[in-house]
């Protein structure tokens, strides 16, 4: 057993491997969760969506598929520089360890930006559901019906995502201090599970907010 | 080790998903009629399948895990299932048609709550 190993490893454990488990398979059983929390929402999404679908797509339509598409790609690469930190965190140095970490960070807050720029739009284009949400149709309580969703989901979303990049700024100043290689790295490995999963709930809500109506 | 020992294989998994990106963008713009969300709904679900058996390690976690993962989905589509049958099914539909909600709800903005009827014993 490495110094480094010993001094990670808590009393309650046998050996690091079985720690690893214990942590992966509580943050695994968290995720689990999380993938029912989302997928009730997404329920009922799903049956408004099949009683309005036509208002539906028309609302979708106000969504900038670019702008959605773009930060898809964003999250994506994200979640490629996350898996190359976790990596690091087991085979690299802490420089690259830190520098994975930052560039996940960095592409987490482009695509926080990008959705604070849509959000502001929306605002202005009166499409925030409340006393002054206002569109040019004979639908517009289900219209607005579906930008309540539409806030929901990517506002949870996005809540997520704040919690993930505070999580990797810790990682990150840790890596700096040196505290992961071969024989721990648990922490990087855990937050990798995460920011994956946030990646994950992306993916479906990209096309079930901004694809709709487009055919 | 719980990554891959070729990291390319990360490059690889992130041009798939780029990739399956730009199909789920040009899918959206042919009419399928309803297979347009089906067939989103399947291209998503591939590139889940991808981040989670590879960018979250799945190929190579426990067998434990990978059984609470797929009982975690299977849980969420009988939720899906039984709550889109439900509704399919419905002679009395619990959504009024959209007109109506319209009505009642410009009604609404109109009179205020005041201007609800009074229920009984009130």
């Amino acid at each position: 057993m490495s110094a480094s190993e010993s001094s990670h490893l808590e009393h309650q454990f046998d050996d690091a491997e079985q720690q690893f488990g214990a942590a992966n398979l509580g943050m695994w059983i968290f995720l689990l969760t999380e993938i029912m929390f989302f997928g009730g929402i997404l329920a009922a999404y799903a049956i408004y969506f099949v009683t309005f679908a036509d208002v539906f797509e028309e609302a979708s339509n106000h969504l900038s598929w670019e702008m959605g598409g773009f930060n898809t790609l964003v999250l994506l690469g994200s979640s490629f520089t996350m898996a190359r930190a976790v990596a690091a965190a087991q085979s690299q140095g802490r420089a690259a360890q830190a520098r994975w970490l930052i560039g996940t960070i960095l592409l987490g807050l482009a695509f926080l930006g990008i959705k604070a720029w849509e959000y502001a739009g929306k605002f202005e284009d009166q499409l925030v559901p409340g006393r002054n949400f206002s569109v040019a149709s004979e639908f517009a309580a289900v219209e607005e019906l579906f930008f309540s969703f539409y806030f929901l989901l990517t506002g949870l979303h996005a809540i997520h995502m704040v919690i993930g990049i505070g999580l990797l700024g810790y990682l990150a100043a840790r890596a700096r201090r040196g505290d992961f290689d071969r024989s721990y790295f648990t922490p990087v490995e855990m937050a990798g599970l995460y920011w994956h999963f946030v990646d994950l709930v992306w993916i479906f809500l990209f096309p079930m907010l901004y694809l709709l109506g487009r055919h | 080790m719980h990554v891959a020992t070729d990291l390319s294989l990360y490059r690889n998994i992130f041009l798939c998903l780029v990739a399956l990106t730009g199909v789920t963008v040009s899918i959206a713009f042919v009419d399928l009629g309803p297979w347009n969300v089906l067939v989103a709904l399947a291209v998503a679900s591939t590139k889940a399948l991808l981040v989670l058996l590879y960018f979250m390690g799945l190929r190579w976690a426990d067998r434990l895990i990978r059984f609470g993962v797929v009982s975690a989905v299977f849980a969420v589509l009988i939720l899906l299932g039984g709550v889109l049958n439900d509704d399919f099914h419905r002679q009395i539909k619990r959504f009024q048609p959209v007109q109506e909600i319209r009505a009642s709800l410009e009604d609404l903005r109109v009179r205020g709550l005041d201007g609800l009827p009074a229920r009984e014993g009130d």
